[in-house]
């Protein structure tokens, strides 16, 4: 929440991140963090590991875009749309992002943030303890999120999986970057003398767009130049309709 | 050679390398790069090995739950072979 008006100079702002409950704007970031090096310090902190950088405009435009999935998914107040967080870290994503949520279209979008605690990040806001198997089969949800998942891991074939699950949103460097698997997760092919075929994504009946006015918005801990498009992608893989088990 | 002169040298060299094919980094992957290189012999086998070698090091790096202050020095030599062979290319 933000607690003035005016223009705040960059300690001040650094001194308002210490707040869980602070949403920083994109301009309040590049403020605080002049410097490449200011930014990659303040992200792999021990206490409050920074990996997206999130603030108002990137998940004020991520709640809009899931808004317009409600009725594309045939939801609404009577029937929530389920929105499922896996590797929820801290919880911060899935609080801020239902509390937009709720404003913009109350009762209809229900957000759930979940971990399977591998990492021991402290919870500051609810995050349940769960695999993502268990997660998946407790809540079946609608749209599954994951953000930063861990280099070279998948978890996106569970996801596919889920009959409940007509699209997952990753958020972070997409493929060739730090985030899930080269082909598992991307369907990139960088072996020079091997032709792998069809991604696995592709194959399970799914679609990638990757979601550039949200892309524009992002801030995460490798941008070395916070004026600069950066590392981090908001990428979308959809269910096609022919393959949707509803 | 700490993390943080690492990922400065990385991304001179990324920095390089798109300006040798004239593209921005959201057209093109840092692997497919060098593999575009690579086939148009503008790289030869060892130094797009060593190239991915330092990537998949990146990656490692920037995307740990715990903080990494130093690279080994087995990477440094890597980065150091690579560095002089693109400034005399």
């Amino acid at each position: 929440m933000k607690k003035e008006s005016r223009i705040l100079s960059g300690a001040e702002i650094r001194e308002n991140l210490e707040d869980p409950n602070y949403l920083p704007s994109r301009k309040e970031i590049i403020t605080a963090f002049p410097g490449r090096n200011d930014l990659w310090e303040y992200c792999t902190k021990e206490e409050d590991q920074v990996f997206e950088f999130f603030n108002e405009e990137h998940l004020e435009a991520l709640a809009d875009y899931f808004i317009e999935r409600i009725k594309e998914c045939g939801k609404g107040e009577d029937d929530p749309l389920i929105i499922l967080e896996m590797g929820a870290g801290n919880g911060k994503l899935s609080h801020f992002l239902q509390q937009k949520l709720e404003k913009k279209a109350p009762g209809q979008i229900k957000v759930v943030a979940t971990d399977s605690g591998s990492w021991k990040i402290e919870n500051v806001f609810p995050v349940e303890k769960l695999s993502c198997d268990e997660a998946l089969e407790t809540h079946k949800p609608d749209i599954v999120v994951f953000s930063w998942m861990p280099n070279g891991a998948d978890y996106t074939e569970e996801m596919r999986e889920c009959p409940t699950v007509k699209e997952y949103v990753l958020i972070g460097e997409t493929g060739g970057g730090c985030c899930g698997n080269e082909w598992e997760t991307w369907g990139c092919d960088y072996d020079y003398d091997e032709d792998k075929g069809i991604p696995p994504f592709e194959k399970d009946g799914f679609e990638i767009e990757s979601l550039e006015d949200l892309h524009k918005l992002q801030i995460c801990r490798t941008d070395y130049n916070l004026r600069d498009l950066s590392h981090s992608n908001t990428v979308s893989f959809k269910r096609k309709k022919s393959e949707s088990a509803d | 050679m700490d993390i943080l002169k690492f990922l400065e040298e990385i991304n001179a060299i990324k920095d390089k390398l798109y300006q040798e094919v004239g593209e921005k980094h959201e057209n093109l992957s840092f692997p497919f790069l060098v593999r575009e290189l690579l086939e148009s012999k503008r790289l030869d086998e060892q130094m797009a090995v060593d190239l991915r070698e330092l990537w998949k090091t990146r990656n490692e790096v920037v995307s740990s739950r715990n903080a990494v202050k130093e690279i080994s020095s087995s990477t440094q030599v890597v980065l150091a072979r690579t560095i002089n062979n693109l400034n005399q290319n």
